[in-house]
């Protein structure tokens, strides 16, 4: 009797929900679900089931053909052990460091390019902000490598040019120097994608704010260190995960530029897990390093997110 | 086990069925796809000869469609694995010996032995296909020893087993003038060519172009070359060291490493300091270098000599063009001048096949594509074509009697210097994980660590990757599958009425598999 009255009550809640889902969204909601299916569908095949194939990977010792055997944790265990996983660690602070000290640039060029108000500079400089995202990365990479050429590069031939041979350095040939250039690599150190991130935060801004700083008399400091940044700390926000999660898991730059040489000078973690998959051929053992990286930057991200306040945080 | 052997046993029976049937058999449309790093846009011409060959064949059999698939060899070997574990590598690849070895033994391969035990069907003189290989037979025992089912996994191509080819230095003639050295005079032996490196670098001219990639590698081998001639037969009993037992030479020298007895040869010493020494006459900020920056070093006229592949030759001919006069010599051995452990001799010719194209084992499932691909590759290794193709692409080939073009004669090791067999050399670095012994030399070459230092740190890497090797060899699909297989096959053969000369050679795989069982549980410490 039980049984029957709460399977009657199950029906008429599924039979709710139904309706419920009709009359909150009518027909459009099926719709939308449709559209949304396909973006599902591909995340779900290409980020989600990658993510947990490498997480089911990383138990075992596997080739990439053969029989995987199942090792349990020991892949983990071995990158607590493995010497080089440590080094690329600290070449990944230091980048991470590096990254979080230059995103500053980004926003102190916006802030003072927002105060422009010029209609005609505003569009120049914008225009100029967005030439550089059509130059493929990987073309500015190289051109950087090509310019870094202890033999025929740019650096040098400026220096011999300005009768300063005694400052040529060999650059990414240098174990002392050579993350230092791939940090320079970035010079000025203006990222377009954040900047115009910042700049449509720093728009978005009402008008009021700031006639009503102006009448307070609030100085060009002042005005940056109580307003603009804090105005613009959601913005910041999204940047500083994105920073965050490129150091720790990003390699292309190193692959490309000095394959994490020379010795283990500029390896870092993501590119020695593409070692171990692809040159020493330990598959297990590089998913393992994977996860290690997925979740120090999961953490972290989820550290900043809880930390660092935007505008809507504080709402 | 038991379906392993059904499974050889059925792709037997279909092989044998096609027994001298390689020749397109019906006008079915087919399409073969060639996978190979050399391509249209590729500096070296070898894919202008490839493709003559095959424009060639698609006018003989309209039915059959050949497409190139291009991937230059950064991210070749990546590409090929996702490829055969998607199911969707291409028909005929081009393959290194040691893919070519990979993919056998992870039975991703066709294995080409009895085609090539049938006739051609473009060489109507020989009784068999291998027959027309310089060597025939005994060319190919390296490669059926180095894979578990004794077979032949390759097509070969662009080398010839009787020429101990090297990679020579290529040098700019002006540069040596500049340094008041005799253009004309090349080095002999070692002391020679340090001495001339010495001279460039004091006329403030960089001797060496380096990079942090291949010549890495290449230049080890340069020096350990003339270290070590035999030295790994100090481990083994004379059953295992006698003559005609070279086939054993990897395993004796994996099993070495495994047990920790090449961690630190006498010789390795002065091999590995030699190494440093030449390292400092190399481009400054070397190991920050590729590669193409290293030649263009040496296209501009900066840097005097750059070891070349005879594959290069045609690219740095185009874009030096005239620039400066150049030239190339062998790279000189190590003799006793320098080290009193050096042999001054050069590696003798291996008088064996060594790679080319191998095929994926997928073109079986389909009877006909089996044998377009078989046809084709008969037709692409016939005298006529083979020569077409060497003098396109300035290559060798390893089919009797086709003529090698005139400007790889720099290539070919002087014949005097070339008999040193069964060289160790320094596994102990090279043979060490593939991801880890470069960056650790590039500390030691450039004194960011020490001999020991660098030592201890391959040496652990090197055991462990050679203890891997042994145990997959004593696994179940080891050695005792290998030779399980091998015994069908002979097996079976006997029943077709094989001719005596391939069940001799059958018989020769079965004796090699046991003789290394043998040795693997008589040595191997674990």
């Amino acid at each position: 009797m039980a049984q029957a009255a709460a399977a009657r009550a199950g029906a008429s809640l599924r039979k709710t929900s139904r309706k419920s889902l009709r009359n909150t969204w009518g027909k459009s909601a099926w719709i939308g679900l449709a559209f949304v299916a396909p973006a599902v569908a591909f995340s779900l095949v290409f980020d989600w089931y990658p993510m947990l194939e490498g997480m089911y990977r990383s138990l075992f010792s596997w080739d990439g053909f053969g029989k995987p055997l199942f090792v349990g944790l020991r892949n983990f265990a071995d990158i607590f052990r493995d010497e080089v996983f440590w080094i690329a660690v600290k070449n990944m602070l230091f980048f991470l460091a590096a990254n979080l000290v230059l995103m500053f640039p980004t926003i102190i060029a916006c802030v003072v390019l927002f105060r422009i108000r010029s209609g005609r500079a505003q569009f120049v400089y914008r225009v100029l902000f967005c030439i550089p995202m059509v130059v493929p990365y990987m073309v500015v990479i190289l051109m950087w490598k090509f310019m870094y050429n202890p033999q025929y590069g740019v650096f040098n031939n400026l220096l011999a040019l300005l009768d300063l041979k005694e400052l040529q350095r060999t650059w990414l040939g240098d174990p002392r120097l050579v993350k230092w250039c791939i940090v320079f690599m970035g010079f000025p150190f203006v990222t377009t994608n954040a900047a115009l991130i910042y700049l449509g935060g720093l728009k978005s801004i009402s008008e009021s704010v700031w006639e009503a700083a102006m009448l307070d008399g609030c100085g060009p400091v002042r005005k940056f260190v109580s307003l603009e940044f804090p105005l613009i700390a959601g913005q910041f926000k999204l940047n500083l995960i994105g920073a965050i999660s490129g150091a720790i898991t990003g390699y292309g730059l190193q692959m490309i530029l000095t394959k994490g040489g020379p010795g283990h000078s500029s390896l870092v973690p993501g590119l020695y897990m593409y070692n171990q998959a692809f040159s020493a051929k330990r598959f297990g053992f590089a998913s393992a390093i994977g996860m290690v990286l997925f979740l120090v930057s999961l953490l972290v991200t989820l550290l900043t997110m809880r930390f660092v306040k935007g505008q809507e945080d504080i709402k | 086990m038991a379906k392993r052997m059904l499974g050889t046993l059925l792709a037997l029976a279909l092989v044998f069925g096609l027994f001298g049937a390689a020749a397109v058999a019906d006008d079915k449309a087919y399409t073969i796809r060639i996978m190979s790093w050399h391509g249209e846009e590729s500096p070296t011409k070898m894919f202008n000869g490839y493709k003559q060959i095959v424009d060639n064949y698609m006018a003989d059999h309209p039915n059959v469609k050949i497409q190139f698939v291009f991937q230059p060899m950064d991210g070749y070997k990546e590409l090929l694995d996702t490829q055969f574990i998607a199911g969707s590598a291409p028909e005929v690849i081009h393959m290194q010996p040691w893919m070519t070895k990979e993919y056998a033994n992870k039975e991703m391969l066709y294995d080409l032995t009895n085609a090539f035990h049938s006739a051609s069907a473009y060489a109507p003189e020989a009784v068999a296909w291998i027959d027309t290989f310089d060597l025939g037979e005994a060319s190919f025992s390296k490669t059926k020893a180095e894979n578990k089912f004794g077979g032949i996994f390759f097509l070969p191509n662009d080398n010839n087993p009787k020429y101990a080819v090297g990679q020579p230095m290529l040098y700019n003639k002006d540069l040596f003038a500049k340094a008041g050295l005799d253009p004309e005079k090349t080095p002999r032996n070692w002391k020679e060519y340090m001495d001339i490196c010495q001279a460039l670098l004091e006329a403030g001219i960089v001797p060496i172009a380096s990079d942090n990639e291949r010549y890495m590698s290449w230049s080890l081998g340069q020096v350990q070359t003339s270290f070590g001639e035999k030295y790994i037969n100090t481990f083994f009993s004379d059953k295992y060291n006698a003559q005609g037992s070279g086939d054993l030479f990897r395993d004796k020298v994996y099993i070495a490493l495994a047990n920790g007895q090449l961690r630190d040869a006498p010789y390795y010493r002065d091999l590995l300091t030699i190494w440093k020494e030449y390292a400092g006459y190399w481009q400054p900020g070397w190991p920050g270098i590729t590669w193409p920056d290293a030649k263009t070093s040496v296209v501009l006229g900066t840097v005097a000599m750059q070891q070349i592949g005879t594959w290069d030759l045609d690219d740095y001919t185009a874009t030096i063009s005239g620039e400066f006069a150049w030239g190339v010599f062998p790279v000189p051995v190590v003799d006793k001048q320098t080290s009193e452990y050096a042999s001054g001799l050069d590696h003798a010719a291996s008088n064996q096949q060594d790679y080319g194209f191998s095929v994926n084992k997928s073109i079986a499932r389909d009877p006909g594509l089996e044998a377009a691909v078989l046809d084709f590759l008969q037709f692409l290794s016939s005298k006529e074509q083979q020569q077409i193709y060497v003098d396109i692409a300035t290559a060798f080939s390893p089919i009797t009697g086709v003529e090698i073009p005139d400007a790889l004669a720099g290539f070919v090791s002087p014949v005097e210097l070339s008999i040193a067999t069964e060289v160790v050399g320094c596994p102990t670095v090279d043979w060490s994980d593939g991801s880890t012994w470069g960056p650790y030399a590039q500390d030691y070459l450039t004194g960011e660590t020490d001999l020991d230092t660098f030592l201890g740190k391959v040496a652990d890497a090197s055991q462990k990757a050679a203890q891997e090797y042994i145990d997959k060899l004593l696994a179940d699909d080891g050695l005792a599958a290998q030779l399980a297989a091998a015994e069908v096959k002979y097996e079976e053969l006997k029943a077709g009425g094989a001719a005596q000369a391939t069940l001799a050679s059958q018989q020769g795989v079965v004796d090699m598999l046991k003789l290394r069982q043998d040795m693997v549980s008589e040595y191997y410490k674990k």
